[in-house]
């Protein structure tokens, strides 16, 4: 399938993360966690108050039951 | 203008289902879950459900300030300086243009200005001559 944009977010970072930190993406509703964490290392540093962007895309979607 | 610096892209598959009406968080942890942004949702404009693959794009937002309007920003007294320097500078290059004559540009519009020059100088002595042979008649 096409990928369709969900979302997208936007935030201002309130620490400092050097590029051989890992940050996790997580999903949630309220407390409940909607996704495992998916990590990554950031590409370049960033700072308190740095700007940061993030985009949402469905890219798959969940195989349907064949029960019908 | 802004830039954007792409710094990860994640693939994770939905444990759950989240519905249009729903406030979905995104954080970005560190270490023990320390989050490292403030508050971000939003409602997602597809419901999701459990078992959806969904890819995630982080990226740094970098404002580039504009040059014109940095120059704005300095100081006035160093602004006012470089405007009439450049003012300066384009007066004599136009002082250097008006000396030269009209005759020696290579373009068309010279060519088409001596022609006219010409027409009117024609024009005057045919006028001339005409009044001449009325005043004889």
């Amino acid at each position: 399938m096409e990928p369709v944009t969900i979302g997208q977010v936007e935030a201002n970072m309130t620490t400092d993360i050097t590029t051989d930190e890992e940050l996790r993406v997580l999903l949630r509703i309220i407390y409940s966690a909607k996704c495992t964490e998916a990590p990554f290392k950031p590409a370049e540093e960033l700072k308190r108050g740095d700007k940061v962007r993030i985009t949402l895309e469905k890219v798959s979607e969940a195989p349907k039951d064949e029960k019908a | 203008m802004e830039s954007n610096v792409k710094l990860g892209e994640v693939q994770l598959e939905m444990t759950g289902d989240v519905k249009t009406t729903e406030d979905l968080k995104v954080l970005l942890r560190w270490g023990w879950g320390a989050e490292t942004t403030n508050k971000m949702s939003f409602k997602p404009s597809e419901e999701l459900k459990v078992g959806d693959g969904i890819k995630v794009t982080i990226e740094k937002v970098v404002v580039i300030p504009d040059p014109v309007e940095e120059k704005v920003e300095e100081t006035p007294g160093e602004a006012v300086e470089e405007q009439e320097a450049v003012a300066g500078t384009e007066g004599t290059v136009e002082s250097a243009d008006n000396s030269e004559p009209v005759t020696e540009c290579e373009c068309t519009c010279t060519c088409e200005g001596t022609e006219e020059v010409e027409k009117a100088a024609a024009d005057t002595e045919n006028t001339a001559e005409a009044s001449g042979e009325t005043k004889t008649a």
